[in-house]
């Protein structure tokens, strides 16, 4: 087992699930009570990385990050390098390609919890903000935990954004994911045959959770 | 100390109906009406939840809403207590929970005691650790009262407050909610399409149809002496028939219906065209069809029977006393009377229980 791999994957996934749940569950929470026609556009964009493949995602973060992007320069000017090759700019992809997997549970949990708990909680005086924490997180939590776990697992198993952006540097953005093709192509088998039966076991942990959580229903 | 609430505004729905309310008052008020007529849309707006297209609210001196000047309170702003249809008890807390939810500011063990003492008046103590799906809905209803009542609102807003329980549940708990309607000191709006929920619970009722206002008063009057056909119909008088008033005198009018006459105490001079209203449970029904004896009553209809429907505890009678009549008795008096399609009574209606709306000329008769 390539531990420095392992690292960088557990780094990225943490950071991946943290950035999508700051950003996902804002967004989410739109979509799921916004009544403006144009959320399907919104939508759609989101659900995007999920029929796209990474190498094109990745493909255009290349481009867009790169020396020769106004965006890519900008960046230089102000970080002192550019993304590709960096931990920053694999868990950027990585962040874009799980968008669907975080947002669409959220916003699916937060569509199932009916409104008029909130309402409820509007004319007793509470918040926005206050319901939101108070009433309709917590009964919107079975969902939201069922997105993350599959934000973190399929994380885990990212490969094409990863080596389109980050290559495969190790110690910084080589992957367990990358490194069982990197064993394969060295004709390792050995190695490889280790890091895949530990990510097939992490998988299958991450979604027997998930079902597990999701059929308790969130009752206290 | 009440202060009296004073809406009036209009509510439109892209393609669907308007919905026009018009309310005025402190007490209770009961919004009558089938469903779909707009009840819930008005107490939603009354609420903040939903905000009217036009018109103005205003509780006591303060306004809620106002279109023209472009003022609207959240329902934050508004200290309005709602009880939803089936309560919209927060199932991830306890019952303490529950109530506690909307007293903030101030320490815990203050919110959890205020929260206790209110489930005590109820009498629901001891229940607060439970949570919302342990509890019977009969409590469930007087948990969701307490969480709104705790928070001391200026506004009561109860929708069909008793439609979700069973029927004994039901008539168990509509004396108590009544007489804690009548115990609270702010003006409460409830709705309902339940006429003896109207009737036991409200002062005054608004009868809407189709989003419109269509009668209002007291209760007792309402339900005695519906304005119009309409509301005769929604607040179910079980016998409307067209007639013609014949001659009148002394405040008694005689009324040809159908192929009867008929005596009504109403205020009409000359003949004039009308709907002549009876409800069930004011016709008696005696043995035999002569329909001859000495009674206070100046009805004394001979009459067939042509249908006999069970409903609850009372049973349904159509009539053929030369107009289509309703009765409605229980269902030992039924038995008595040995009540079958093509029995021979007399049915009895005293002048007063019989009520006149006025038919315009070229109304189609049905």
């Amino acid at each position: 087992m390539d531990w420095a791999a392992a690292k960088v994957t557990l780094w990225l996934a943490v950071g991946t699930t943290g950035l999508l749940l700051a950003t996902g569950l804002p967004l989410a929470y739109w979509l799921a009570t916004t009544r403006r026609r144009w959320k399907v556009v919104v939508e759609a964009v989101v659900t995007l990385p999920l029929i796209l493949p990474p190498t094109v995602l990745g493909f255009y973060l290349l481009l867009a990050s790169g020396p020769h992007s106004p965006l890519g320069r900008a960046i230089e000017t102000a970080a002192g390098r550019t993304l590709p090759f960096t931990f920053a700019g694999i868990l950027i992809g990585s962040v874009l390609v799980n968008l669907p997997f975080a947002v669409r549970p959220f916003a699916a949990a937060f569509s199932a919890v009916d409104r008029r708990y909130a309402e409820a909680a509007w004319c007793l005086g509470v918040s926005r903000l206050g319901t939101f924490a108070r009433v309709t997180l917590p009964l919107a939590w079975p969902g939201i935990f069922a997105g993350v776990v599959l934000t973190f697992a399929h994380t885990v198993g990212e490969f094409g954004v990863v080596l389109m952006v980050g290559g495969n540097v190790p110690g910084v953005t080589r992957t367990l994911s990358v490194a069982v093709y990197d064993d394969v192509q060295a004709l390792d088998y050995d190695s490889a045959a280790t890091t895949a039966a530990g990510l097939v076991a992490f998988a299958f942990v991450a979604v027997a959770l998930t079902h597990f959580v999701q059929r308790r229903g969130g009752r206290p | 100390m009440t202060t009296d609430l004073v809406a009036r505004f209009v509510k439109r729905f892209r393609g669907g109906p308007v919905v026009a309310a018009d309310l005025a008052g402190g007490g209770v008020t009961a919004l009558f009406g089938p469903s779909g007529c707009g009840k819930t849309t008005t107490l939603r707006c009354l609420a903040g939840l939903d905000r009217p297209d036009d018109g103005e609210i205003r509780l006591g001196g303060e306004l809620w809403f106002d279109a023209a000047r472009r003022v609207c309170l959240r329902p934050q702003q508004r200290g309005v207590g709602f009880l939803f249809q089936d309560y919209a008890l927060f199932p991830h807390l306890t019952v303490g929970g529950n109530v506690a939810f909307g007293l903030a500011g101030l320490p815990r063990a203050d919110r959890l005691r205020r929260a206790a003492d209110a489930l005590d008046r109820l009498g629901i103590g001891g229940l607060e650790g439970r949570y919302p799906h342990q509890v019977s809905g009969g409590q469930q209803q007087r948990v969701a009262l307490a969480r709104v009542l705790v928070c001391r609102p200026r506004l009561l807003l109860l929708d069909e407050p008793l439609v979700a329980l069973d029927a004994p549940t039901r008539d168990a708990l509509r004396p108590e909610l009544r007489r804690l309607l009548a115990s609270i000191s702010v003006p409460v709006v409830l709705v309902t399409h339940d006429r003896a929920e109207a009737a036991a619970l409200a002062d005054q009722v608004v009868v809407l149809d189709h989003g419109a206002v269509v009668q209002r008063g007291t209760t007792a009057d309402v339900f005695a002496r519906p304005a119009g056909l309409t509301a005769a119909r929604i607040v179910g008088v079980e016998t409307v028939h067209p007639g013609r008033v014949l001659r009148a005198a002394e405040g008694l009018a005689v009324v040809a219906v159908g192929r009867a006459e008929v005596v009504a105490v109403a205020p009409v001079e000359g003949p004039r065209d009308v709907y002549a209203c009876v409800r069930g449970e004011d016709v008696i029904l005696l043995a035999g069809g002569d329909g001859h004896m000495v009674a206070s009553a100046r009805n004394q209809l001979s009459a067939v029977v042509t249908a006999v429907t069970p409903e609850g505890p009372l049973v349904r009678v159509g009539l053929d006393a030369g107009f289509l009549l309703t009765a409605l008795v229980t269902r030992p008096a039924a038995d008595e009377l040995g009540l079958a399609v093509g029995t021979r009574v007399t049915a009895l209606v005293k002048a007063q229980a019989v009520h006149l709306i006025p038919r315009p000329v070229n109304d189609p008769v049905s």
